[in-house]
C-alpha cells in the first residue's frame, strides 16, 4: 500500500530523507515551494501541479538523485499522482530492485 | 539534420561580402536569395555575431530586416554561446537547425562545441534547398511571425505578477474538428516535425496513407490561438475503433507551440472528449523515439494506465472525463457541420 504523510511522520530518517529529497525535487521541478503539508496534493492534471515537460525533468532529477532508472511501465498516474506516492514508490524501489540505487 | 527548421546566420564575411565594422556594408547576392527562399518556406532565421550590438540594432534598421531574424545574439563573447542561447530560447533541437558561416573554422569549431548541428556554408544550403519538397502550409509560413508572436507571450508573462493570471489574460482558445482533406499536407508537416510529442508507432508515410483510407477511422484536428496569434492546428489524433467498444490511437501529434503549462494536456483531452471520439476505453502503443518522453508524460498525465500483459496504454473514459484542465484555455467543439 502507498503510505499517506501521516503514516511518513513515523517513519524512519530514511523515509524522512527520501521525503525531503522528493519535496526539494519536485519544487524545483514545478518552480514553486511545496511543504510536507503538500503530501497528498494532485501533482499534475491540476492549475498547479506538473505539464509534461516539468514532469518530465523530474522523474530526471528522480533518477539521478537516487541512482533509479524509472522504466515507462513504472509512469502510472496513481504512482506519480502525489509526494506521499512518490515516495513510496522511490522507497519500494530503493528497499527490493535496485542494488546500485543510494540515498 | 533531422529536419530543417532554423538557420544561424553569421554576418561579417558571409550575409556581408565584408566586415561591418570596417563599413562594408555590401549584401552578398546569394545570401540575399537564400534569406528569401528562407522565408517563404517558413525556415526561422536567427544572427550570431561579434559586432556589437548598437552597431548590428542599426544595420538590422538600415537593411529592412526587423521581421527577418527571430532573435538576434550581438556582443563580442564566443560564437558557439550566441549559438546555444538562440536554440535554448527559441526552443530549436540542434539537430533540426544548420550554421552558416562561409569560414570553415567557425563551421568546424561549432560543429566541435555544439553535438548535433549542422555546420554549412552557403552553398551547402544552397544546394539543400534545392532539393527539399517538403511542403509549406500556411502555419510554415506563418512560423516566423508566430515565433515573434511566442517571444510577446514570454514578455508578456515576465512582466506579470503570477503565471496563472498571465495564461488567463491571453485567452486561449482551443477548437477541435473533425479532420479535413485540406488538413492533408498539415498532418504530414505535424507528423514528420514533432518530435517530443508525437506517438511514433507508425511510419509518417503509413500514417498520412491510412488518413485517407476508408474505415471506421476518426481523425480530429486541433487548432489554437489567443490574443497574440493564431498557432493555427497544432495536434491531430487517429483512432480505429476495436469492435469492443473501445479505440486504438493510431497517430498522435501534438506541435511544440503549445508550451505553455497544461495546454498539451487540454489538447490531448479535448481531442478524445470529441463526440466522434468518445468510446469506453482508449489504447495506444507508445514507442521510445529517442526524444518523445514528453508524450509518455502527457498520456501519464491524461491517465494512461501501462498494461504490460497487452504492451499497451489504457485509458477508461471515466477517468478522461474527470481529468481537471487548466480553467485558461477554452476549449470548443466543432461537427462537420458546425459548432456544438
Amino acid at each position: 500500500m502507498l503510505s499517506k504523510s501521516s503514516d511518513l511522520a513515523g517513519l524512519d530518517r530514511r523515509a524522512q530523507v527520501v521525503q525531503k529529497k522528493v519535496i526539494e525535487l519536485a519544487s524545483l521541478s514545478l518552480g514553486r515551494d511545496l511543504t510536507t503539508s503538500a503530501m497528498d496534493e494532485l501533482l499534475y492534471g491540476t492549475q498547479t501541479g506538473f505539464d509534461s515537460i516539468a514532469l518530465m525533468e523530474f522523474i530526471l532529477r528522480l533518477e539521478e538523485e537516487f541512482g533509479l532508472s524509472i522504466p515507462d511501465e513504472d509512469l502510472d498516474p496513481d504512482v506519480f499522482g502525489s509526494i506521499s506516492t512518490i515516495v513510496a514508490y522511490v522507497l519500494h524501489r530503493l528497499d527490493k530492485d535496485v542494488p546500485s540505487a543510494h540515498i | 539534420l533531422r529536419i530543417l527548421k532554423l538557420v544561424i546566420w553569421d554576418l561579417d564575411e558571409t550575409i556581408l561580402r565584408g566586415i561591418l565594422e570596417e563599413g562594408d556594408e555590401e549584401i552578398n547576392p546569394l545570401a540575399s536569395t537564400l534569406m528569401q527562399q528562407l522565408d517563404r518556406r517558413g525556415i526561422l532565421q536567427a544572427l550570431a555575431t561579434q559586432n556589437p550590438p548598437e552597431r548590428i540594432l542599426a544595420a538590422i534598421h538600415q537593411f529592412g530586416w526587423s521581421d527577418r531574424f527571430v532573435q538576434v545574439e550581438a556582443d563580442l563573447g564566443p560564437k558557439a554561446k550566441k549559438v546555444k542561447r538562440i536554440l535554448d530560447n527559441l526552443g530549436v533541437d540542434a539537430l533540426d537547425a544548420a550554421f552558416v558561416d562561409e569560414d570553415p573554422f567557425e563551421r568546424d569549431s561549432i560543429a566541435v562545441q555544439i553535438s548535433g548541428m549542422t555546420p554549412w556554408s552557403m552553398a551547402d544550403l544552397e544546394a539543400y534547398l534545392a532539393g527539399d519538397a517538403s511542403p509549406v502550409t500556411n502555419e510554415a509560413r506563418r512560423r516566423p511571425q508566430m515565433y515573434r508572436e511566442q517571444q510577446a507571450r514570454v514578455q508578456g508573462q515576465e512582466t506579470a505578477s503570477d503565471y496563472a493570471d498571465f495564461l488567463r489574460s491571453c485567452n486561449i482558445q482551443i477548437t477541435i474538428r473533425p479532420y479535413r482533406p485540406e488538413d492533408a499536407m498539415r498532418a504530414e508537416e505535424l507528423l514528420t516535425r514533432t518530435h517530443r510529442m508525437n506517438l511514433g508507432v507508425l511510419s509518417v508515410r503509413e500514417a498520412i496513407a491510412r488518413l485517407s483510407q476508408p474505415g471506421e477511422h476518426r481523425v480530429l484536428v486541433a487548432e489554437m490561438k489567443d490574443v497574440y496569434g493564431d498557432m493555427g492546428r497544432c495536434g491531430i489524433v487517429h483512432v480505429t475503433p476495436d469492435g469492443e467498444g473501445g479505440v486504438l490511437i493510431e497517430s498522435l501529434a501534438i506541435s511544440c507551440r503549445t508550451r505553455a503549462r497544461g495546454l498539451s494536456l487540454a489538447m490531448l483531452v479535448g481531442l478524445l472528449r470529441h463526440a466522434n471520439t468518445q468510446f469506453d476505453r482508449y489504447r495506444c502503443r507508445y514507442v521510445f523515439n529517442g526524444t518523445n518522453r514528453p508524450l509518455r508524460m502527457l498520456l501519464m498525465g491524461a491517465g494512461f494506465k501501462a498494461q504490460p500483459e497487452m504492451e499497451e496504454l489504457v485509458l477508461d473514459a471515466d477517468r478522461l472525463a474527470s481529468v481537471e484542465l487548466p480553467n485558461w484555455a477554452h476549449i470548443g467543439y466543432k461537427s462537420e457541420g458546425g459548432e456544438f
